[in-house]
C-alpha cells in the first residue's frame, strides 16, 4: 500500500502548484515556526521542571486555555480535512452526529470533570489509572487504562505523523521529502513536549485552536463570496440538495437514533474519556472553570463544524469533481476560492492541528506508561525525579515507535483508528462508578469494560450479528451499552468498595461540590 | 512484579451501608439539571425526526443547521442554569445556620 495513502489529507499534486510560488508558502510556514518557537520559549520560562508541572501544568490552566487546548487536541488533521471530506460524501447529518454528541459531552465534562478535578487535586492524581486503579484497588483496572492509552495514542500518533509529513512536504513544494517531513514533525514535537510539558502543550494548543477557528471562518467567508451568497452554497447542489442537507443523509444511514447514540459515544470517547482529555480535567485551576470550559467547547465546535465544515464540504461537492478523494476536498477548495497566501496559511492550520494532537497524545501516553505501568506495577519505589526522566524516555520511544509504524505499517492505521476510538469509551462505566455511583464494585469494573472491548472487536469483524450496527464503528453503541448494563448488573450482584474508600472519593466530592 | 489486587482482601460493606447522600441523583438540584439535559436530547430526537428531514432553507441556510445551533444554545443555557442553581444552593447553605441560630 502507498505509505501516504492512509493519511492523504492534502493532494500531493498541490506541491507542484505551490512550488511555483514557494517563497509565499515558505513565509507562511516560517511565521508559524516563529510563533511556535516564541511559545516554546515562554512556556519553558514558566516551566518548573517538576513532575506535576510536566504532566498536569501544576493544575493551573485557566478556562480559556483549557478549552482551546481540548479543542485543538480533539480537532487534529482529521477535523480539518477528514470531516469536510465526510460532509462532501454524506452531507450535514454527519455534523449533526458530532454536535448532538457534544450536547451530551459538554454537560458530561461539567458533571464528571469537576469530580475528577476534586479527586485529582486532593490526592495528586495525574492519570486515568491513578483515579480508577486506587478506587477499585486493582492493578487490572489500572492496566486497562494503560492498554486504552497505548492503543488509542499510538494509532493516532502514527496517523498524525503521516498527515503532518504530507502537509509539510506539500507546503515546501516537495523540497522536503515525505519521510524526512515525518521525522521533522516527530523531532519538533518531542523537543517541544520534553522541554515544556503540559504548559507548553496548552499554550501552543491555545494559539493553534484560535488560529484554526479563525482560518475556518475566513475560509467559509471566501466560499460565500465565491458562491455569490449563502443560499447559493446550498442551491448549487441542485437536485442533490435535499439528500445532502437532511436526515438521514445521502447514504440513508444517519437516522435520528444513529445520530444521537453514535454521536454521544464517539464524542464522549474523544473529548472526556480519551487519556489526553482526561488529563486535562486534572489540569484546570478550579472546579468552577468547568462550566465555562463545557460551554466554550460546544460553542467553538458549533461555530467550526456548523458554519465552517458544512460549508466547505457542501461547496466542495458542488464545485469539485465527484471522483476527488474526499480527504483532499478542504485543501483543494482552499486554493480554488482563497488567495494563495491564505490558502497556504490554511495548510499551515492543518499542520498546526496535527502538531497539537501529536504533542498531546505522546505526552499523555508517556505519562500513563511511566506512572500506571512502570511506577505502579514494575518499580513501585520510583521517585518523582526518576519518574520524570522515565516519562521523557518513554515519550521519545513512543515517537520512534510512531515513526516506525508510519514508515512501515501505514496501511494498518485506518482500520485500527476505527476500533481504538471505541476502546476509550469502555472506561465510561468504571469512571461513573468511581465518581458518581458508589454502588459500583471492582468485579464490575474488571468484567464489564473487558467484555465491551471484546464485543467491539467482534462486531467490527462481523463475527456475530449486531442488533444496532452504526457507520464506521459498527459495534460502538451495542458494545458500550452492553458494558454499561453489565457494569450495573454485576455491581448489584457483588459488594461495593470499603466504606473508607467510598468516603475518600464520594464523601469528598459530596463535601466539595 | 508486585501485582496488587487489594480489593480481594478488603472488608466490603453491604450496599445499604453506603450513605444515601452519595447517590447518583439524590440532590434535587442535580436531578433538575439532569432532567433538563435529558429533555434537550429528547427534543433533539423529535426535531431531527421531523424538522430535520425537510429540505427547507431558512434565511438561506438548511433548517438542519439551525436546529444544531438551537441545540447548542440550549446546552449553553443549561450549563448557565446549572452553575446558577449551584451558586444559589451554596448561598442558601451559607445562610441556613444563621437562620437556625435565630430560631
Amino acid at each position: 500500500m502507498d505509505p501516504i495513502a492512509s493519511a492523504q489529507i492534502v493532494p500531493p499534486d498541490l506541491s507542484t502548484a505551490i512550488s511555483t510560488r514557494l517563497p509565499t508558502a515558505l513565509t507562511a510556514l516560517g511565521v508559524y515556526i516563529l510563533v511556535f518557537l516564541a511559545i516554546t520559549y515562554v512556556s519553558r520560562r514558566d516551566y518548573d521542571s517538576s513532575l506535576g508541572d510536566y504532566v498536569v501544568a501544576s493544575r493551573g490552566l485557566g478556562w480559556l486555555v483549557a478549552s482551546l487546548t481540548l479543542v485543538a487536541t480533539v480537532l487534529s488533521g482529521v477535523g480539518m480535512a477528514g470531516f469536510p471530506g465526510t460532509v462532501y460524501s454524506v452531507g450535514i447529518p454527519f455534523i449533526a452526529l458530532i454536535i448532538i454528541g457534544y450536547a451530551v459531552t459538554a454537560p458530561a465534562i461539567w458533571y464528571f470533570g469537576r469530580r475528577m478535578w476534586v479527586l485529582g487535586e486532593a490526592y495528586g492524581f495525574n492519570t486515568p489509572g491513578d483515579l480508577l486503579g486506587e478506587y477499585y484497588g486493582s492493578d487490572t483496572v489500572r492496566l486497562y487504562t494503560v492498554i486504552a492509552s497505548v492503543a488509542f495514542n499510538t494509532t493516532y500518533v502514527v496517523a498524525q505523523l503521516l498527515a503532518g509529513g504530507i502537509v509539510l512536504t506539500v507546503l515546501t513544494g516537495g523540497l522536503i521529502p515525505f519521510d524526512l517531513s515525518m521525522v521533522i514533525v516527530a523531532c519538533v514535537v518531542t523537543l517541544h513536549v520534553s522541554g515544556t510539558g503540559m504548559k507548553g502543550i496548552a499554550y501552543l494548543d491555545t494559539f493553534n485552536g484560535a488560529l484554526i477557528t479563525v482560518l475556518i471562518g475566513v475560509f467559509a467567508f471566501f466560499i460565500m463570496m465565491s458562491a455569490g451568497g449563502v443560499p447559493e452554497i446550498f442551491t448549487s447542489l441542485g437536485t442533490d440538495q435535499a439528500a445532502y442537507t437532511t436526515v438521514p443523509g445521502v447514504a440513508g444511514v444517519f437516522s435520528p437514533e444513529v445520530i444521537i447514540l453514535f454521536g454521544i459515544f464517539v464524542t464522549l470517547g474523544n473529548s472526556l474519556l480519551a487519556p489526553a482529555a482526561w488529563v486535562r480535567m486534572y489540569a484546570l485551576d478550579s472546579e468552577k472553570s468547568f462550566a465555562r470550559v463545557a460551554g466554550t467547547i460546544i460553542t467553538v465546535f458549533t461555530l467550526i463544524y456548523v458554519f465552517g465544515t458544512i460549508i466547505i464540504g457542501l461547496y466542495g461537492r458542488s464545485t469539485l469533481p465527484s471522483t476527488v478523494n474526499p480527504d483532499t476536498v478542504s485543501s483543494l477548495l482552499a486554493f480554488e476560492v482563497m488567495p494563495f497566501t491564505l490558502a497556504a496559511l490554511f495548510l499551515v492550520g492543518i499542520l498546526a492541528a496535527v502538531i497539537s494532537t501529536t504533542d498531546s497524545y505522546t505526552h499523555v501516553m508517556a505519562a500513563t506508561i511511566s506512572r500506571d505501568f512502570i511506577r505502579a506495577i514494575i518499580v513501585p519505589d520510583l521517585d518523582e525525579t526518576t519518574e520524570l526522566k522515565v516519562n521523557k524516555a518513554v515519550m521519545a520511544l513512543t515517537m520512534l515507535v510512531g515513526l516506525g509504524g508510519a514508515l512501515f505499517y501505514p496501511g494498518l492505521i485506518t482500520p485500527l483508528a476505527l476500533i481504538v476510538g471505541g476502546v476509550a469509551v469502555q472506561l465510561l462505566s468504571p469512571l461513573i462508578g468511581a465518581v458518581a455511583w458508589p454502588r459500583a464494585s471492582t468485579e464490575a469494573a474488571i468484567i464489564a469494560p473487558a467484555i465491551g472491548t471484546v464485543l467491539l472487536a467482534v462486531f467490527q469483524l462481523q463475527l456475530i450479528p449486531n442488533p444496532f450496527p452504526t457507520p464506521m464503528v459498527p459495534g460502538l453503541v451495542t458494545a458500550s451499552i452492553a458494558n454499561l448494563l453489565l457494569f450495573v448488573g454485576i455491581s448489584y450482584l457483588t459488594k461495593p468498595q470499603p466504606l473508607s474508600t467510598i468516603e475518600q472519593y464520594h464523601g469528598l466530592i459530596h463535601d466539595r461540590l | 512484579m508486585p501485582w496488587r489486587e487489594t480489593w480481594r482482601h478488603q472488608e466490603r460493606p453491604d450496599a445499604d451501608q453506603i450513605p444515601e447522600e452519595y447517590g447518583l441523583l439524590v440532590d434535587r438540584s442535580n436531578s433538575i439539571v439532569f432532567g433538563y439535559f435529558t429533555g434537550v436530547i429528547g427534543l433533539a430526537y423529535v426535531l431531527l425526526a421531523t424538522v430535520g428531514t425537510r429540505p427547507t432553507l431558512v434565511a438561506g441556510v438548511p433548517v438542519l443547521q439551525w436546529l444544531l445551533v438551537a441545540i447548542a444554545v440550549l446546552i449553553v443555557f443549561g450549563l448557565y442554569l446549572a452553575v446558577h442553581r449551584q451558586q444559589s444552593d451554596t448561598t442558601s447553605m451559607d445562610v441556613a445556620p444563621m437562620g437556625e441560630e435565630a430560631e
